[in-house]
């Protein structure tokens, strides 16, 4: 199949890793590589993979917790989530469970991870354990290309906004304590008490430190623009959240116990799909820290 | 429901097997061959396993042009698109091209197909003849689920409501006609539809004739409420449109060379994604005339 090299003018071929494009936009399975030992050329590729395409998936990946985190460490230091506990014996793996009579699961909306902090998770890791027969999917959208979609004059206009970010904004007039208290809920004993200063200033428009490509930097994090207020803001937020998610920017992965995804929080957007009522959902994530937006 | 009307009746699959591919909507079915004729005992199920999963996908079926015609046959009468030529020897299949130069892709809004029509086609079958390396995928929603997911009020408020749907106005959101926008797309052959009917009002709830299920029925070809100005009916349909593409409705198909889907208008949205830019697609289209005008 041939490569599509995205986001990267390196048209080197792979040669220890097979890189298939999942969608147009972005997304790309990685074959060939067994991630509990990887050596440093592969981790390269990997890397550059990772790059062009925003968010890499790996299937059939047995790993056990230390394997796991000794591969997340390899892209930088762990990021602890502010709200919610990590795993008893391994803190800085975080458990996200959807059980069989639980209606709600976790992440929801369009994100980004951690925007609301001052310097947002770099990466995010997923690997899954158990998922259902069908549904629990995972879609992403491309950053880079609803930025590079814009109107010259948006653009131009985007380009001295900053947004404000929340770590704790409510949806639906819910705090994230409040959303989780719904009785019997699994994620609902893993959320620690809210912290005040987890709102973060950002440019909306993020140079990514490693490509130097430009993305539109939003979420569901994002309340509103630095030093707009709310009602001014809410048009222009709207209108930039729905052109995010244009079928032409995003990819959507079907998961199998042992896949493992890996984005770039810098340029995508993701969102964890709720259509599998009854069924159960177990997935590990690991989130790498970044740096300060620019 | 309507006096004598026969509710679809569900029984296990004895033939094909039916793999849902999301939780919404969706199913790849195996074991059939439609390049062989088609008994009347594998039609019944294929039709129950479209019924329950709104949109079937097959895999690796290289039908000539007359075995997807006999197929297609099975489903009812042939209906003709009013605006685009069929083949030259084949004209009730519609050739779908995006060459490797062209910017417009052919079906790149959510739409129910011909909705503009006094009774809208059936079903849509489309067959993957050239796919993009990756790219060129198509996204269905499911329109029971649109439907059962609003309020009670909301429900109440829209079920006496209808919409005017035309086939060559301006779509939402967009100011060019069918001819404008195509003028992107060498490989689309435009006619003059005469004198056939391109403006229809139908119910926004629509009652499905084999399930009796509820669904919401708009897409890009719906222009605004009946009896409401653009202005009023602007929100509600803004709401509805946004409402439908919600990810939990959705499923996402990959095409490969011989993939066939089949969907079901009466019950479903689709999106043809237009992010392969630079490679040529190519799909042959049939679609299968309504039975009755929507209730």
């Amino acid at each position: 199949m041939s490569q599509l090299l995205r986001n990267s003018t390196d048209t080197a071929p792979y040669e220890r890793i097979t890189v298939k494009p999942v969608a147009g936009a972005m997304g790309a399975e990685i074959e060939g590589v067994d991630l509990s030992q990887l050596d440093d050329a592969t981790f390269a590729e990997i890397h550059r993979a990772w790059l062009e395409n925003n968010v890499i998936f790996f299937r059939g990946q047995t790993l056990t917790p230390q394997q796991y985190l000794r591969f997340a460490k390899r892209w930088g230091d762990i990021h602890l989530h502010p709200y919610m506990k990590g795993m008893a014996d391994n803190p800085e793996i975080f458990e996200i469970i959807k059980t069989e009579t639980e209606t709600k699961n976790f992440g929801n909306r369009w994100h980004t991870d951690q925007q609301f902090c001052p310097e947002p998770a770099k990466a995010t890791m997923l690997y899954a354990i158990e998922v259902p027969a069908a549904g629990g999917d995972t879609m992403y959208s491309n950053l880079y290309r609803a930025y590079e979609s814009l109107s010259d004059g948006m653009k131009q206009m985007l380009s001295g906004l900053k947004t404000y970010n929340m770590g704790d904004r409510k949806y639906g007039g819910k705090s994230r304590a409040e959303r989780y208290s719904g009785g019997g809920d699994t994620m609902a004993g893993r959320v620690a008490p809210p912290r005040e200063d987890m709102n973060s200033v950002h440019p909306l428009i993020r140079t990514h430190p490693e490509t130097g490509r430009k993305a539109l930097y939003i979420g569901s994090h994002t309340d509103r623009f630095d030093g707009l207020t709310k009602e001014e803001s809410e048009p222009l937020r709207k209108f930039l959240m729905q052109h995010a998610r244009r079928p032409e920017f995003t990819c959507r992965f079907r998961w199998q116990p042992g896949s493992l995804a890996l984005w770039d929080n810098r340029c995508c957007q993701h969102y964890a799909v709720n259509d599998y009522h009854g069924q159960r959902r177990h997935m590990l994530r690991i989130t790498i820290k970044g740096d300060t937006p620019f | 429901m309507p006096e004598g009307r026969q509710l679809w009746n569900f029984r296990p699959y004895e033939t094909i097997e039916v793999a849902r591919i999301a939780g919404a909507l969706g199913a790849e079915i195996t074991g059939a061959d439609l390049t062989k004729p088609l008994t009347d005992d594998l039609y019944s199920e294929i039709y129950q396993a479209f019924l329950e999963n709104q949109v079937i996908f097959f895999r690796d079926q290289d039908l000539t042009p007359e075995q997807f015609l006999a197929f297609a046959k099975r489903w009812g009468g042939i209906h003709l698109h009013p605006y685009m030529k069929g083949l030259d020897e084949h004209p009730e299949i519609l050739e779908l091209i995006k060459t490797e130069t062209d910017t417009y892709a052919f079906g790149s809004s959510w739409h129910s197909d011909q909705m503009f029509a006094p009774k809208p086609a059936k079903c849509t079958m489309l067959l993957g003849r050239e796919i993009p390396p990756a790219g060129g995928d198509t996204m269905f929603a499911n329109m029971y689920l649109a439907y059962e997911t609003l309020s009670d009020g909301m429900k109440a408020m829209l079920r006496p409501l209808k919409a005017l749907n035309a086939g060559d106005k301006k779509r939402a959101g967009g100011d060019r006609n069918r001819a404008e926008r195509y003028s992107g797309a060498s490989g689309m052959k435009l006619k003059d539809p005469g004198n056939i009917q391109t403006e229809s009002v139908h119910p926004i709830v629509r009652t499905h004739p084999d399930t009796g299920r509820l669904g919401l029925y708009l897409g890009s070809h719906t222009q605004h409420i009946d009896g409401f100005t653009p202005e009023e009916s602007g929100p509600i349909l803004a709401y509805l449109r946004e409402h439908c593409r919600r990810p939990e409705f959705i499923c996402r198909f990959r095409w490969a060379p011989g993939s066939l889907a089949i969907w079901d208008n009466r019950c479903v949205q689709h999106y043809a994604i237009n992010d392969y830019q630079g490679h040529r697609r190519r799909m042959h289209r049939i679609t299968i005339k309504g039975e009755e005008a929507p209730f």
